[in-house]
């Protein structure tokens, strides 16, 4: 369980599209431990997120780039990204 | 960070599937014979925009010696869905209309059925006997005209905005900080239009498969592909097949660059061959290449980027429009994360159009977008160092990225090499080498992000020593050599006493695509990985015969090692060989998502001769550096910075697309499309900088992709140096330089020398 | 109606039928199976087919097969003898000058065309003499030193000969 005591929680940080559908946010605070609970508790709070299709999108968890990371642990002060998936060649 | 503490990664072995290559033994695509097997032919639209109003096959089944016809009515409608395929987002839908057009047609060359037949010669007439009646549209065949108010619109479907039908897919926006601020900061800013051709991948192997389909539905398919494992699942999504009906057996393939990512064949042999019951072999012409399979997109760029006087970047604004061809989903998105990403810059803009238009759908390009973006972003900032006079070395050091740097996309950068490759460029004495007349030097960076995703290895040792190392992912540039070697690094054998194989769907676990520059390091990761268990289990063995503990037992050169002493080593071959009595076979796999994925960067340096008579852009000396993270094969890794880069000189200075105004390509040809040839280039100079991956065992980043992101930039940055004339249109071709030479004679364009 | 062609091919006699509109590149493919010999292209612009015919180096897409009745034919099958990798075989795997590997073949009938004329090659010759082999995949560079080896080693083996 999260401490919530010292408050520290992972943070989304927001660009374009998603920061629109957060209200203009830049960074979102979210209760959570894994990707999944992540997108969950955005979508909670901010109904349009549900449009942007973060779970097909790529997340960026501390700088490291991931795909099909739904079951990823965040750690509690977890920096996170949203990123359009992309094609390689 | 040197190799040195590494006995096998790092050497220059000989590639285990070479032999075969190099005496003719090797099976392509195209290479596979079957008895009684059918030649199949795909029926192409000769129309850009056009509705199928009826399709009549009487007179093409009555043909002797046509065993099927098979259009959209034999596939199932499928609904939009979206969803990871191989390394990008796949409409399900839209791939099943590329595949086999269903009630449109979108350009010239979009399939409308496919016969299969016992003869090239009955084939190519019930081709012809095909009667198709179309109601013909207006078309569009760039961005420019695909956006125009009055533009004829593609798909009834697109609304990015919310309104009317529109023929932008999709618009991608990254905003940071305030730009209005940054720029206000900057004592130089500047703003530049860029616009890019359509190009192919030019794979030297056409798209080829043969597909057997038995008494039980199943059907076994051969082919050269990126993954085979993403042409079982596509093929089996567009067919509403199974996906273990399909056994998919990995052809060796002819050269890939992206554009071996998708499915265009296979789904059509297969159904060929399930309807008329023998096997079907399909075989693209070039002609068939150039049309109707994924070019790179064509763009229109623009980037305005400030500066202070001391050379800080302060703010970047870019707006982008790629063409995604017939159905949405062109790599700008990619681009917009790419283009400024090798920059600390805190205020940003930058947005993405994705734009159909009425030519092949655009596939995955090595680096896909990245080269776009960068041949503006990298133009410009030339121009600024120009502005400055500033070293444009010195200017990109700056504001380089490191550890710790905010990326333009978003994320923190980890642990990059990205200051070490402009270090490496600038030392190299190809960098102070001096220049002739109408000579010029140009320099340019790129970045890309590389990719993880899914892997799997089963790895085996065999009684007398030896073993095996299957993957499923397809080597298309020596990646078998580089399994051998990690493999030979964790278990201490010879890499020449492990075969390496690329195995079929049936017979390892999922694999994703060979794309993203991913093998190297994931199925690598998924090898190694493999090996250790095997090590853990060849201690446990060698504690069993001694009658000692697991822990008292350490893997050392190959060999099992008593902690002290007290027993003589144990090889590999030695446990082996009793295995039977030690616990049976001994074998491992490991299936994983990759992770830790580590970004790579290049910086390149460029000098070029232009003819101002003939407009003839000669390449006199390039050089490439390029962090590696660790080289494991050093060779492989010289290969693919080299042939990344070549490509990219062919984009930057002959290749492009060109449509007539029907809409048909007017050079789907070699001798027509003009790739780099032998006689046009010098040697290509490479530097391999290390700067180890921490997410990586061995510290792999992956090499194949960024070494084509440089050049377009570099060369014309190049061709400034030479001329004083800046070009903005690619490619940089003999009429394009000879126009612009003799428009800045005649001082109407250009900026002012520096 | 068909049309029935002797000619030596490796240095075996060997025969086949053929129409003929086939080409040679067909022939050896479709009818002897000798899938060394690779097409990408069919209009003579990549050199993927390059064989020797009689000697002279030439894109198997661009003859017809009737054309070669009693001729000689060497593919990338020929190159090695029973025991040993043709020089040039050799140096391109020592040298990395492969990576897909589908146009290597064509390089290799390319090189040795080259070599039977001229063994002491400068590098621009030797890039003239591939221009007509295109390679997507190594830009050309590995493959260039991979054939200036062999050549530099002819010509010391000429040498000690020669003393």
């Amino acid at each position: 369980m999260l401490s919530v005591a010292n408050s520290t929680v992972p943070r989304v940080h927001l660009l374009g599209d998603l920061k629109r559908r957060c209200g203009g946010r830049k960074t979102v605070d979210v209760e959570a431990e894994t990707v999944s609970q992540v997108i969950a508790a955005l979508e909670a709070r901010f109904p349009d997120v549900r449009q942007a299709g973060l779970g097909h999108m790529s997340v960026a968890i501390d700088g490291e780039i991931m795909t099909n990371a739904d079951y990823v642990t965040v750690a509690p002060e977890a920096e996170i990204h949203f990123l359009p998936a992309l094609s390689g060649g | 960070m040197t190799s040195t503490s590494f006995k096998h990664i790092g050497q220059r072995s000989i590639r285990p599937d070479g032999l075969d290559k190099v005496t003719g033994k090797a099976r392509f695509g195209a290479d596979y014979y079957l008895p009684g097997m059918l030649v199949g032919v795909v029926v192409r639209s000769p129309h850009p925009h056009a509705t199928i109003k009826s399709i009549d096959t009487t007179a093409a089944r009555a043909i002797s010696g046509v065993k099927a016809v098979i259009t959209a009515q034999d596939f199932p409608e499928i609904s939009h869905e979206e969803a990871m395929s191989g390394e990008s987002v796949v409409d399900f839908r839209d791939l099943s209309h590329n595949v086999m057009a269903r009630d449109k047609v979108l350009y010239i060359g979009h399939p409308v059925a496919a016969i299969a037949a016992t003869s090239q010669q009955a084939a190519d007439a019930a081709a012809q006997a095909l009667q198709v009646v179309y109601e013909i549209h207006p078309h569009v065949l760039n961005v420019d005209e695909a956006m125009a108010s009055d533009a004829p619109i593609l798909h009834s479907d697109l609304d990015p905005d919310g309104g009317e039908p529109t023929n932008i897919a999709k618009r991608h926006v990254f905003n940071r900080g305030d730009t209005k601020q940054g720029f206000a900061r900057a004592d130089v800013v500047i703003e530049r239009e860029f616009t890019t051709k359509q190009v192919h991948q030019g794979y030297i192997e056409p798209h080829a498969v043969v597909a057997d389909t038995g008494e039980d539905g199943r059907s076994v398919v051969w082919c050269s592909s990126q993954g085979h494992f993403l042409v079982r699942d596509q093929t089996a999504k567009v067919l509403g097949w199974e996906r273990s009906r399909l056994k998919v057996i990995p052809a060796e393939i002819g050269g890939g660059f992206g554009g071996k990512t998708t499915i265009y064949l296979e789904p059509l042999a297969v159904l060929l061959s399930a309807k008329s019951g023998r096997p079907v072999k399909m075989v693209m012409s070039r002609d068939e290449v150039f049309m109707a399979t994924g070019p790179g997109p064509g763009s229109r760029v623009r980037v305005k980027i400030g500066a202070t006087s001391d050379g800080k970047i302060t703010a970047a604004e870019v707006w982008m429009a790629f063409d995604a061809g017939a159905f949405k989903g062109s790599p700008v998105g990619a681009a917009c994360q790419t283009v400024l990403a090798p920059y600390e810059i805190h205020d940003v803009s930058i947005t993405g159009l994705d734009v159909v238009i009425n030519t092949p759908k655009v596939a995955a390009y090595r680096a896909p977008g990245a080269p776009i973006g960068a041949f503006a972003a990298e133009s410009v900032l030339d121009e600024i160092a120009e502005a400055l006079s500033m070293d444009p070395i010195d200017l990109r050091y700056q504001n380089a990225v490191e550890e710790g740097s905010e990326s333009t996309y978003g994320p923190t950068f980890k642990l990059i090499g990205f200051k070490e490759t402009l270090e490496a460029i600038k030392e190299h004495p190809h960098y102070k080498a001096t220049l002739g007349p109408n000579q010029g030097r140009g320099v340019a960076c790129g970045f890309w992000f590389n990719a993880g995703l899914g892997s799997s290895a089963t790895v085996s040792i065999h009684e007398d020593g030896t073993a095996s190392v299957l993957t499923g992912s397809p080597d298309i540039g020596g990646s078998r050599a580089s399994m051998a070697l990690m493999a030979a690094e964790v278990l201490g054998i010879d890499e020449t006493r492990i075969r390496p194989s690329i195995v079929d769907t049936d017979s390892i676990g999922f694999t994703d695509v060979t794309g993203g520059s991913r093998v190297t390091f994931a199925t690598g990761m998924a090898v190694i990985e493999a090996c250790g268990e095997i090590v853990e289990d060849l201690r446990g063995r060698a504690a069993m015969i001694w009658g000692a503990e697991p822990d008292d037992v350490e893997w050392q050169s190959g060999q099992a090692q008593h902690s002290d002493g007290s027993k003589p080593p144990l090889s590999l071959a030695e446990i082996a060989g009793s295995a039977a009595k030690t616990g049976g076979p001994i074998a491992a796999t490991a299936s994983l998502t990759a992770r830790g994925v580590g970004p790579a960067f290049s910086t390149q340096v460029c000098d070029v001769e232009v003819d101002p008579d003939t407009g003839l852009v000669d390449i006199l000396r390039y050089t490439t550096a390029q962090d590696a993270g660790r080289a494991i094969h050093p060779s492989y890794v010289e290969g693919q910075m080299q042939g990344g880069v070549v490509q990219g000189i062919g984009w930057a200075l002959n290749e492009e697309y060109v449509y007539d105004d029907s809409g048909r390509m007017e050079n789907p040809m070699f001798l027509d499309y003009r790739m780099p040839v032998a006689s046009d280039l010098p040697m290509i100079d490479t530097v391999i900088v290390e700067v180890p991956n921490p997410g990586h065992p061995y510290g792999v980043r992956g090499v194949g992709e960024v070494g084509i992101v440089p050049p377009l930039a570099a060369i014309a940055n190049a061709i400034n140096g030479a001329t004083d004339v800046r070009l903005r249109d690619l490619p940089m071709s003999p009429p394009r330089v000879v126009d612009a030479l003799s428009s800045e004679l005649n001082g109407a364009t250009g900026t002012p020398a520096g | 109606m068909k049309t029935h062609v002797t000619c030596s091919v490796n240095g075996d006699p060997v025969e086949f039928l053929v129409d003929d509109s086939q080409t040679l590149l067909s022939a050896l493919r479709d009818e002897l199976k000798l899938t060394g010999v690779k097409e990408g292209c069919g209009t003579g612009d990549c050199g993927a087919c390059s064989v020797l015919l009689n000697g002279e180096l030439t894109c198997s897409c661009l003859v017809f097969a009737p054309e070669v009745q009693n001729s000689q034919v060497v593919t990338v099958e020929g190159l090695a003898d029973p025991d040993n990798l043709h020089p040039l075989q050799a140096a391109f795997l020592e040298g990395a000058a492969l990576q897909c590997g589908i146009c290597t073949p064509g390089f290799l009938v390319a090189a040795k065309a080259l070599l039977d004329r001229n063994p002491t090659p400068n590098e621009k010759e030797v890039r003239y003499a591939i221009a007509g082999n295109l390679c997507r995949c190594t830009g050309y560079d590995k493959i260039v030193r991979s054939i200036l080896d062999v050549a530099a080693d002819l010509a010391s083996e000429s040498e000690t000969v020669g003393e």
